[in-house]
């Protein structure tokens, strides 16, 4: 029983740093139609960023993230005025984006893979080994910290969404485009401000990533897999989904690992996928859109 | 009343003698690309009998290598080219092809240029149980779902005893003389290649081919018009499944083992889209001239850069360059500039 | 007073032809212009245009004297141009009261959106009684209700309606026109409607203008427009030139 108990908070824990990863990502995809195959990327991105810093300065990692978030911001907002514009109006607008994103992916990770090589990196912040006790159970400190900064963030981003006027018209534009438009909704900022708060969400998690996860460029297939069955099976845009998704993936992923090997425990976001989409094909809060 | 009749007939005139020049041009096009056609083909096909060229194994290896990069990149086309439904994960039919013939070789002797044919039935059924699910979604779903079925057979194989797990399995030499080695290899690719290009030929010159577009174009319209899209875009799925099944299998034959790294990753995949994008979508020589240019830069980059990391940096912006500014890629952009040359213009 | 000139508008989709051929028109402040024509005519499309949705080819189009063609639609609505589009576009995921307080976006004056959803409340009674409930759940005549006070949460001076009758019943439909109606007598709203329901929109309206193949073919006072004889030609075309005959 202690260790169902366990497994159980290291699946909680681990859920929320899938749920910062994958909510930018379905923000992306809800604000901008976008979906963005390079965002495990820019997340590793993230983490040579914080790790570097990190073995210059000492920093602590968490605090680099408050650096790592307008840094990626500016970026996100960068990266979308160079490549979207011309795609807009497209009538394939969402899968046109997957081959840009894809052909992006392959651009970071080969600049990556030259520059950083494919050594296997790990912020080691002085918590990394330690944990907490809690009678039978342990708590491992990183995974710890790393969830209650994802709280944060995501707490951040739903008040900014639901308290302020730029929130209100990015809220907007998610669900109806055309009649955010007409009540006044400038919606190239919105998708401006959405793409840099979304890829800002990346940096943050990268910051996170580099001390929970080893990483190295090639990694960030083995993470897109996992995060976009993460929205897909939440519904595409929707981030209530995408939290609920991450998190009950990851406690049941945390049990596979841990009954049938940590080999298998990937298997289960693309299983979970495909259950979706026999059940539920437009996902746990996904719209039902007109094919 | 007679002067005015004259006017008509002289207008008419011109009209008929017009359309008669415009059909002899077209006909006359259409001559030189067969005959051009037929010329590559008899020089590829004889290629192999001159021994003295200079690095002879290369270029059987490279000849090999366009063929079947041809093969794959033409049927890819057949679903994403057509219908839209762009698949990330395509190389998945390419592995389980290779791996099953594999298999067969190695528990019971067949050797793959016998089963090649029964891998790619195999992975067009594979291909069908994946549609009914993947289908039930369109747009960046469907593609999801295609890189998630990759992930899945990656996965499974790499941990699964009998497929060798990561390391994969060791196949016997195939048992050819070894000045002759590569020549089965390259007319075997070479065959496949011929029987893509001749398929997607005749999915882009038939009512299959049209229905296919008209679910590219608008799938809403194409069901209200009576098509039935589920139907068709099963047929596409299975039809665009079976030739990489079938490469994969003499592919896996030709370098002696199988291994996830080599068939499953999603590089693999990603490379038969570039292709197919780079040529240009929906097109007959599309694909194939685009698996020749992307070959070719690939050589070109390997030979100058060296390191193989730039390359994917290459590879990355190289598609999105191509998306950004000749969305119609080396055919549709020379074909909307009235520049393409009749030995592409198969359409 | 022409607070509405429209010139040489040529407008399309995309890289698609052109829809809109050359409109030449102008609306006179506070008066009701009903748009009728035949499907294909280009009717939403002109909407659209001087909404922002959508960017002219040639042509322009002024508004109080400022240039608005193929400005964007937030700034159209500052000039004082709202529009209700056909299509559904509400927020689904709000309340009645938070689509409301949406159409107010442009102000920040918490006052004035608090002053002037009190209003629409008065005006549509029934978007009081459901003002917490999920728009989707609303009936069409209450969508629709809903869309109209959305619109005038910011004051517009210009409104600009696209089928208001579109998919409701008789009964509703003619309440809809019944609070359009009262749109311009009791608020002195410039309107600019677009119906199908060829009848009932210009019931309510002062004067017509019709459209056909992207251009403006003729107008006239809406209680007699239906009478012009060139009515019968745009609406049957040929079938009725053929039927009686050359005149």
């Amino acid at each position: 029983m202690n260790t169902v108990i366990q497994v159980l908070i290291l699946g909680i824990l681990l859920g929320g740093v899938y749920a910062l990863m994958s909510s930018g990502l379905t923000i992306l995809f809800g604000v901008m139609r976008v979906v963005n195959i390079a965002h495990a990327a820019v997340i590793i991105l993230a983490a040579y960023f914080t790790f570097f810093i990190w073995q210059w300065t000492g920093l602590d990692p968490l605090l680099i993230s408050l650096i790592a978030i307008p840094t990626f911001f500016l970026f996100g907002a960068t990266l979308y005025v160079t490549l979207f514009p011309r795609l807009e109006g497209s009538p394939r607008f969402a899968e046109m984006t997957v081959l840009l994103t894809f052909g992006l992916a392959f651009v970071l990770e080969g600049l990556m893979a030259y520059f950083f090589t494919g050594i296997f990196r790990q912020t080691q912040p002085a918590y990394l080994t330690e944990a907490f006790r809690f009678g039978p159970f342990y708590v491992p400190a990183a995974q710890l910290y790393a969830l209650l900064a994802s709280l944060v963030l995501l707490i951040a981003l739903w008040a900014f969404l639901n308290f302020t006027h730029t929130g209100y018209g990015i809220r907007a534009t998610m669900q109806n485009r055309t009649a955010a438009q007409i009540v006044g909704v400038d919606v190239r900022r919105a998708s401006l401000i959405s793409f840099g708060v979304g890829i800002g969400l990346a940096g943050a998690a990268g910051a996170l990533f580099s001390f929970v996860f080893p990483f190295f460029p090639a990694r960030h297939w083995q993470w897109i897999a996992i995060l976009l069955s993460l929205i897909v099976a939440g519904g595409l845009g929707s981030l209530k989904g995408a939290v609920i998704a991450s998190v009950v993936l990851a406690i049941v992923s945390a049990y596979v690992s841990q009954y049938l090997g940590p080999v298998w425990a990937p298997m289960v976001f693309y299983a979970a996928l495909f259950l979706i989409l026999i059940v539920r094909p437009q996902g746990l809060y996904g719209k039902v859109r007109r094919i | 009343m007679t002067d005015g009749l004259k006017d008509l007939r002289s207008e008419t005139d011109a009209e008929v003698v017009d359309t008669v020049a415009v059909e002899e041009a077209l006909r006359r096009r259409r001559r030189v690309r067969n005959v051009g056609g037929l010329v590559i083909l008899l020089a590829v096909l004889l290629l192999p009998l001159f021994r003295s060229i200079g690095a002879y194994n290369y270029v059987l290896q490279v000849g090999v290598s366009v063929f079947m990069w041809i093969a794959l990149s033409s049927s890819w086309n057949i679903l994403g080219g057509y219908t839209g439904y762009i698949s990330l994960g395509h190389n998945v039919f390419y592995g389980v092809g290779a791996y099953f013939s594999a298999l067969l070789l190695i528990h019971f002797g067949i050797s793959p240029f016998l089963s090649a044919a029964l891998a790619g039935v195999v992975a067009l059924c594979l291909g069908l149980i994946a549609g009914l699910v993947t289908f039930r979604t369109h747009g960046p779903s469907f593609i999801i779902s295609t890189i998630a079925l990759l992930f899945i057979v990656l996965l499974w194989f790499d941990s699964w005893a009998l497929t060798g797990g990561a390391n994969g399995l060791s196949l016997p030499v195939p048992p050819f003389p070894r000045e002759w080695f590569r020549m089965p290899f390259y007319y075997a690719m070479l065959g496949c290649a011929v029987f893509a290009l001749f398929l997607g030929h005749r999915v882009q010159h038939s009512k299959f081919g049209l229905a296919l577009r008209a679910i590219g174009a608008d799938q809403v319209k194409a069901e209200v018009a009576g098509i039935n899209t589920r139907l068709f875009k099963m047929l596409a799925f299975a039809l665009s499944a079976f030739i990489p099944g079938v490469v994969g299998a003499i592919f896996a034959y030709s370098i002696s083992y199988v291994r996830p790294t080599v068939f499953f990753l999603i590089a693999v995949g990603a490379q038969m889209v570039l292709m197919a994008i780079i040529g240009g979508r929906g097109t007959v020589a599309g694909p194939a001239i685009g698996a020749a240019f992307v070959i070719l830069l690939n050589e070109m980059s390997l030979t100058y850069l060296g390191a193989t990391e730039l390359n994917l940096v290459f590879s990355g912006a190289l598609l999105i360059v191509v998306l950004l500014f000749f969305p119609g890629g080396i055919v549709g952009s020379l074909r909307e500039r009235g520049k393409l040359p009749a030995i592409l213009d198969w359409d | 007073m022409a607070i509405l000139e429209i010139q040489g508008l040529t407008a399309g989709y995309g890289s698609g032809p052109d829809i809109l051929t050359g409109v030449d028109l102008e609306v006179e402040e506070g008066k009701t212009y009903c748009i009728i024509g035949p499907n294909g005519a280009g009717k939403s499309t002109l909407l659209k245009v001087v909404a922002g949705l959508l960017e002219p080819r040639v042509g322009s189009v002024t508004f109080n004297g400022a240039e608005i063609g193929g400005k964007r639609p937030d700034i159209v609505l500052s000039n004082g141009v709202c529009f209700v589009p056909q299509d559904g576009s509400l927020f689904p995921e709000m309340t009645v009261r938070e689509n409301l307080v949406m159409g107010a976006y442009l102000t920040r004056d918490r006052a004035a959106i608090a002053e002037r959803l009190d209003e629409m409340m008065d005006l549509f009674p029934i978007l009081g009684e459901r003002s917490s409930q999920m728009a989707q759940t609303l009936s069409g005549g209450e969508q629709q209700q809903l869309l109209l006070a959305r619109a005038l949460m910011i004051r517009p001076t210009m409104m600009m309606i696209d089928e208001p009758s579109l998919g409701l019943a008789p009964q509703i439909a003619s309440q809809i026109f019944e609070v359009i109606r009262s749109l311009s007598a009791d608020l002195g709203m410039t309107l600019l409607l677009v119906e199908q329901n060829v009848r009932m929109g210009l019931a309510v309206s002062d004067w017509s203008f019709v459209l056909d193949l992207g251009t403006k073919r003729f107008e006239g006072p809406a209680d007699t427009v239906l009478d012009d004889p060139r009515i019968r030609d745009l609406y049957l075309g040929k079938l009725a030139r053929a039927v009686e005959g050359p005149r």
